[in-house]
């Protein structure tokens, strides 16, 4: 694709309101846990939370042009580390979620280490090889640790002395302040010289590694970051919300939906994965309760792809065009 | 673990068999990339689609399921037309994960729509039955079913027909200028939206006669297609991306390779076989086995 052709990356290179946007979510998040009391709505906007930590994570990994179709592996295996950490060691839930990560991290820095030269489908193929590669080991090699298919139980993150709805608030507030934590951190990330490396890399590799960049640093440490992030997520959902760990988490469907996510919200800003996860999981599960299992996924495909055709760089694109139309309006009235 | 010769020569035919099947499945796939250069992954969702019109038409219209499959065939092709025309030409030239996401988007509206009306009247998995379901050759060592020799001979008429198409006639060189050089193809007049559009014909009509064929050797779900079309994917990255030739060999050798392979190591391992084998490739050759050509 010729440079002219391109259009400017999403949100472009105006500076982003990153902690205005960080604190608007801790507020809104905060004031709609206080005003709507009911469970159900909680779970499911805990479940986005969690899920939007996860397509941040495939949204780092594809920042540096390194598109996973794999990140289940890394999301499984940081629940399952997380879970036998505190299960079988008794190590205190809430620090076993953040050291099983190092187990995905470790994961994705060697799969990372073995593709530094595949790049696009050949990237996406060998990291989708690997979940599938992963779930056969976990379940039979490792099947004494992890009880097969079956699965594990995982503890509570929380003491079992609290009420449910307690601890339904509580895993609410604790994914919503570990989603802004990762926004944060994402955006942090991509706005600093590292950020620009990695979006050097994803736009041609050879331009990168001849203007100085370190590619092959650069890309192992986007992956290791990104396995890292993607692990705590799997941790977090496994402790708070499943409660249970199974190898059905190294499925398809787990590598897919943080790449539906982050492309329908916005690719490779940091406010993408959480606008796609948010916009799609409520409408999923909005449509799955008026029309049932099988017409709710058959919409929101019909969905994807109008969004794919006419949105191409994600929906986040419609308020950075909103933010840009009021602030031409203000400064011309 | 004991190895007789018949066990070993029903394992080797299973393998063709099924790999037949992926022969089928990865040309469609690799047709399609060599003239857009995109990859659809709701082939596997075609395939099923296919397998299912097979299924129905056999039984409404009472007749032999290898003549239902070629209606199912003309029905799915067409379906490979229209996601052509109203999908990814409006796509093409956009990043490479539009694609994907295209795909998946097909792949949930495919699958599900598939499901909502399968799953009512069939449960979870159904099966075509042919009338040679309980005929076999004896051929002393091992007994051949009727069915697996039409496969692959159907498998192989349908490959040798589609060289024909391809090296033989004007249409056929018209869609390997397309893959060769898409632009160069344009200046020498070949109306490339046609060539587009046919490709994702046949594709299609390819994916609906391996999802029926799938379908007489195997119970089958709606959801099947997804794992078998991305193997075949691996299988064409493994043959070459764009190449026929990488496509055929690769998909036979490797339905062998995996029926070997699974007999050794298990059941479980099954999918996971074309990952190892594309894994290890790609870290010595990251290009795949064949150069891509046309």
């Amino acid at each position: 694709m010729s440079p002219a052709r391109r259009a400017p990356a999403p949100g472009g290179r105006r500076r982003r309101p990153v902690a205005l946007i960080a604190l608007g979510m801790l507020v809104a998040g905060g004031l709609f846990a206080a005003l709507v009391r009911d469970q159900f709505t909680l779970q499911i906007l805990t479940f986005v939370f969690i899920f939007a930590i996860y397509a941040q994570s495939w949204n780092l990994a594809a920042h540096s042009g390194q598109y996973s179709l794999g990140h289940a592996t890394f999301l499984g295996l940081g629940a399952y580390a997380s879970v036998l950490l505190a299960g079988r060691l008794g190590i205190p839930v809430a620090l076993a979620m953040f050291i099983g990560p190092l187990l995905p991290a470790l994961v994705a820095l060697g799969i990372a280490r073995l593709c530094l030269r595949l790049r696009e489908w050949y990237l996406g193929m060998v990291t989708f090889g690997f979940t599938a590669i992963v779930q056969v080991l976990v379940v039979e090699q490792f099947g004494w640790l992890t009880n097969r298919w079956d699965g594990v139980e995982a503890r509570s993150l929380w003491p079992g002395a609290l009420s449910v709805e307690t601890v339904g608030v509580l895993s609410y507030l604790a994914a919503l302040a570990l989603m802004v934590g990762s926004y944060l951190f994402a955006a942090a990330m991509m706005g600093s010289k590292t950020g620009l490396a990695l979006a050097a890399i994803h736009d041609n590799e050879l331009v990168a590694r001849v203007s100085g960049v370190n590619v092959r640093g650069y890309r192992l440490l986007a992956m290791t970051v990104s396995g890292y992030l993607a692990g705590l997520a799997g941790a977090l959902n496994s402790h708070t919300l499943t409660r249970h760990i199974s190898p059905g988490i190294f499925g398809i469907e787990d590598s897919i939906w943080p790449l539906l996510y982050t492309i329908a919200g916005g690719l490779r800003t940091p406010e993408g994965p959480i606008l796609g996860t948010l916009i799609v999981r409520v409408f999923w599960e909005w449509t799955l309760r008026e029309l049932g299992g099988f017409e709710s996924l058959i919409l929101i495909g019909a969905a994807l792809a109008l969004i794919v055709m006419f949105f191409p760089q994600g929906l986040y694109v419609l308020v950075t065009r909103v933010a840009e139309w009021t602030r031409t309006r203000v400064r011309a009235g | 673990m004991v190895l007789d010769s018949s066990s070993l020569l029903q394992i080797l035919i299973w393998g063709l068999v099924v790999g037949s099947i992926y022969m089928l499945l990865a040309t469609g796939l690799t047709l399609i990339f060599g003239v857009m250069k995109i990859v659809n992954f709701a082939q596997g969702e075609l395939m099923m689609w296919g397998a299912f019109l097979t299924f129905l038409l056999a039984r409404w219209l009472e007749v032999n399921p290898y003549a239902a499959l070629a209606g199912s065939a003309l029905l799915v092709g067409l379906a490979g037309v229209a996601i052509e025309r109203f999908g990814f030409s409006r796509i093409r030239g956009t990043a490479k994960i539009n694609e994907i996401f295209l795909s998946i988007a097909l792949i949930l509206v495919l699958q599900n729509t598939l499901a909502r009306v399968f799953v009512p009247y069939f449960r979870e998995y159904a099966q075509i039955r042919t009338p040679y379901a309980t005929e076999f050759f004896d051929l002393g060592v091992i007994n051949l079913r009727y069915d697996f020799v039409i496969l692959i001979g159907l498998a192989w008429a349908l490959m040798l027909g589609l060289g024909y198409f391809l090296y033989r006639t004007a249409v056929g060189r018209d869609l390997r200028a397309t893959s060769q050089n898409r632009s160069a193809a344009m200046l020498m007049g070949i109306d490339v939206r046609r060539v587009d559009m046919l490709c994702f014909c046949i594709g299609a009509a390819l994916a609906a006669v391996a999802g029926s064929l799938y379908g007489v050797i195997n119970p089958f779900s709606p959801y099947a297609g997804t794992i078998a079309a991305i193997k075949a994917f691996a299988v064409i990255i493994l043959g070459g991306l764009g190449s026929v030739t990488g496509a055929v060999v690769g998909g036979l050798l490797y339905g062998v390779v995996e029926s070997v392979a699974t007999f050794f190591l298990g059941g479980s391992w099954r999918d996971a076989i074309a990952f190892v084998l594309l894994i290890v490739v790609l870290m010595l050759r990251p290009e795949g086995i064949f150069k891509e050509g046309g």
